[in-house]
């Protein structure tokens, strides 16, 4: 409690008594007639609404989400353990709401928006219903410009536009939240708030998180809502809700944000329980019905506003887990069909050190193409069609031992790409460096390097052309298309890098023969 | 009060309305709920199920001969029986009186209050809740010292509170949020 002075409190006593009669306080209660697992059943309270919170004795709140003949169902957030029998509930007549603004930025806080970090009160007095409508057909627009995540595979063959909604799915340990790490890295110095929603996870896993994008440097544009494993699984429900409402405050007032809800299995599962205690039929892998609208619902919020309404964005970037890559599970199909794509992570990728582990065949973007920079696609289109055809040769080249020499080259160059498209982690790369070379891998510049140089030819060509030839990156980072000219000047410092790189390599080796 | 006793109280107050005779047979199922709960014989005979429902009905027709029940709560009771909901008497007496009250437009109010109201009290008070609900109030007074001063009055879920307690609560909370 702030300090208050003997006179004021006196003063508002004051207030309080010369006013005295003209108030009295109508409200609509009920009483509790059980409670148990984070479920309260109520009765009374006729005219509460659904998703209305209660406030229950303990300043403990919960939201009514079960409405029948004769009671109540609420679930509880807070300590539920000192309700009792009998005690009495009161309608506050609002719908639950988290604070949101730019305070929020660099905060780790949980789905109720209080802070768990040591950066003490959140300072904003907006406040915004964690459940809101998502925007009208008219209120939106196409995708139009870029996520860039950094990582060349999504950035190249699956682009993700600002207001889309791209599933990352996959078995557990394949490097989903890596992913999403390299993205939020990648934001630095750029106008995209990134807000991250972690679901159902260790804490240990979550401060991990926290540790990385500090030190990183990336906090100062992310904000972290955390409903770890161990709360009820009542604030993991809530949580992506509210990370949603944190990031509508952006898309409304004109800037861009996009949410990562890690991971979505968890959310379902844990809405599962709450429905299964608040007995409502189990449908199928005894998920309630509305499974599919409680994450449509929340996918739907994600967009791009039109002109009029200030041209923000929210994406969003949900997780599933699957069991065994399996996914046609419930959960999977849904989101699946909820989202404009999908990037699909393999354990088998994952093994044999294609990092990150995307199988670029089935990962697919049903609308960032529209919001690529046109440098991008205009070297990707050759990149999507010559690993489409490796993947089929190199299906077929595992039986056959004798190939003709246009097929030996087609699967040099496939496995000259495969190796260009890999990445190391936290190495976000710029969308220049990226079209150099996607360009120098489908323009056949690395038709002759031995597999095993590759990735050291790509790192070396960097910082060569950091030293020689800044000045193509910077035109290709301006430009954001390749002209005659662009073209011209990319080959000449390839050539060039090229010269010096098979001297040097033949060097050593002419030693050794000597 | 459970779903299925609103179900038989409703359906009951619908014939009582159709045959006119809403105050009779309130009055029948309140004198045989009575019954019901005092006499521990005829509790025990209804709620026997070894007992044949023609045994029951045989014995309820004489009772209710001799009671001079409404021939139509007669019925009523018949059909308990043969659904097997006799425990259900109870509850489906407050339902039922419930539901009449809602038809007749009477309400139920708890009026509680730290001092005794005098009667010249209670009728302003019942005059200005019929004002505010626009219903016939039918009052209930309790008494709650702790309340120390003026009266909070409970009608359904709404509770019109203008107690000293009620606005003490309010302070605290108030200076405890500044």
């Amino acid at each position: 409690m702030a300090t208050i002075k003997a006179d004021e409190i006196a003063k508002i006593i004051r207030e309080q008594i010369e006013n005295y009669q003209q108030v009295m306080a109508v409200e609509e209660v009920g009483s509790v007639i059980s409670v148990g697992d984070g479920i309260a059943r109520i009765h009374g309270l006729d005219k509460a609404m659904a998703g209305e919170m209660l406030s229950f004795p303990h300043d403990v709140v919960g939201i009514a989400l079960n409405l029948e003949e004769d009671q109540v169902g609420a679930v509880l957030l807070g300590d539920y353990t000192k309700i009792e029998e009998g005690d009495t509930v009161q309608r506050t007549k609002k719908i639950m709401s988290v604070p949101v603004g730019e305070a929020l930025i660099g905060r780790v806080v949980n789905p109720l928006g209080q802070p768990l970090d040591d950066k003490g009160p959140i300072a904003t007095n907006q406040r915004s219903p964690i459940e809101r409508l998502a925007p009208g057909v008219i209120d939106r627009q196409p995708v139009r410009e870029p996520v860039q995540t950094g990582i060349k595979a999504i950035d190249s063959m699956i682009p993700i536009g600002r207001g889309q909604r791209e599933l990352i799915i996959g078995d557990r340990q394949t490097g989903k939240t890596a992913i999403i790490l390299d993205t939020i890295i990648n934001q630095k110095s750029g106008d995209l708030i990134c807000i991250y929603c972690a679901i159902g996870q260790k804490r240990s896993t979550v401060a991990q998180v926290v540790k990385t994008l500090t030190d990183s440097g990336a906090m100062e544009h992310s904000i972290v809502v955390a409903a770890s494993a161990s709360e009820p699984a009542t604030m993991q429900y809530i949580a992506p809700f509210a990370a949603c409402a944190m990031g509508e405050f952006f898309r409304d007032n004109k800037k861009h944000a996009i949410c990562f809800y890690d991971d979505l299995s968890k959310h379902a599962q844990a809405y599962r329980e709450i429905s299964l205690l608040l007995r409502r039929p189990p449908g199928r892998e005894a998920y309630p019905g509305d499974v599919f609208f409680l994450h449509s619902r929340l996918l739907e919020r994600a967009a791009k506003m039109n002109d009029k309404l200030g041209a923000g964005s929210l994406s969003a970037l949900p997780v599933i887990e699957t069991q065994a890559g399996d996914v046609s599970a419930y959960i999977p199909t849904n989101v699946i069909s909820i989202t404009d794509g999908q990037i699909y992570l393999e354990s088998d990728l994952f093994n044999i050190g294609v990092r990150p582990a995307i199988n670029a065949g089935i990962s697919v973007s049903r609308v960032g193409g529209n919001a690529q920079i046109k440098a991008m696609r205009q070297v990707a289109g050759s990149l999507r069609l010559e690993m489409a055809q490796y993947r089929e040769l190199a299906a077929f080249a595992q039986f056959g031992s004798e190939l003709d020499k246009a097929t030996q080259a087609q699967l040099g160059r496939g496995q000259r790409l495969t190796e260009i498209l890999k990445q190391d982690q936290f190495q976000p790369l710029t969308v220049e460096k990226q079209v150099l070379i996607i360009f120098a891998g489908t323009n056949r510049y690395l038709d002759d390097i031995p597999v095993e140089d590759v990735r050291r030819f790509e790192k070396e060509l960097y910082s060569f052309m950091e030293t020689n030839f800044s000045n193509v990156l910077k035109a290709i980072a301006q430009k954001k298309s390749l002209d005659d000219a662009l073209r011209a000047d990319m080959k000449k410092a390839l050539d060039e890098f090229k010269q010096q790189f098979v001297a040097a390599e033949r060097k050593p080796a002419e030693a050794a023969a000597d | 009060m459970s779903a299925l006793a609103q179900r038989y109280g409703s359906a009951l107050a619908d014939v009582a309305f159709e045959h006119r005779d809403a105050d009779k047979i309130r009055k029948d199922l309140a004198d045989f709920a009575q019954v019901f709960t005092e006499s521990g014989d005829l509790h025990n005979l209804l709620s026997n199920p070894s007992v044949s429902a023609e045994a029951k009905k045989s014995v309820l027709g004489e009772i209710a001969g001799k009671m001079g029940l409404h021939q139509e709560m007669r019925n009523f009771l018949f059909i308990l029986i043969d659904h097997g909901r006799t425990a259900l008497l109870g509850e489906i007496q407050g339902a039922f009186d419930a539901e009449m009250n809602r038809r007749l437009g009477i309400v139920d109010a708890i009026v509680t209050s730290a001092h005794e109201l005098s009667s010249a009290e209670k009728s302003r008070l019942a005059q200005s809740l019929e004002r505010v609900t626009g219903k016939k109030i039918q009052a209930q007074y309790q008494l709650n010292p702790q309340l120390i001063g003026g009266a909070r009055v409970q009608i359904g879920s709404t509770i019109y509170d203008g107690t000293v307690r009620e606005r003490l609560n309010r302070l605290r909370s108030q200076l405890e949020s500044q």
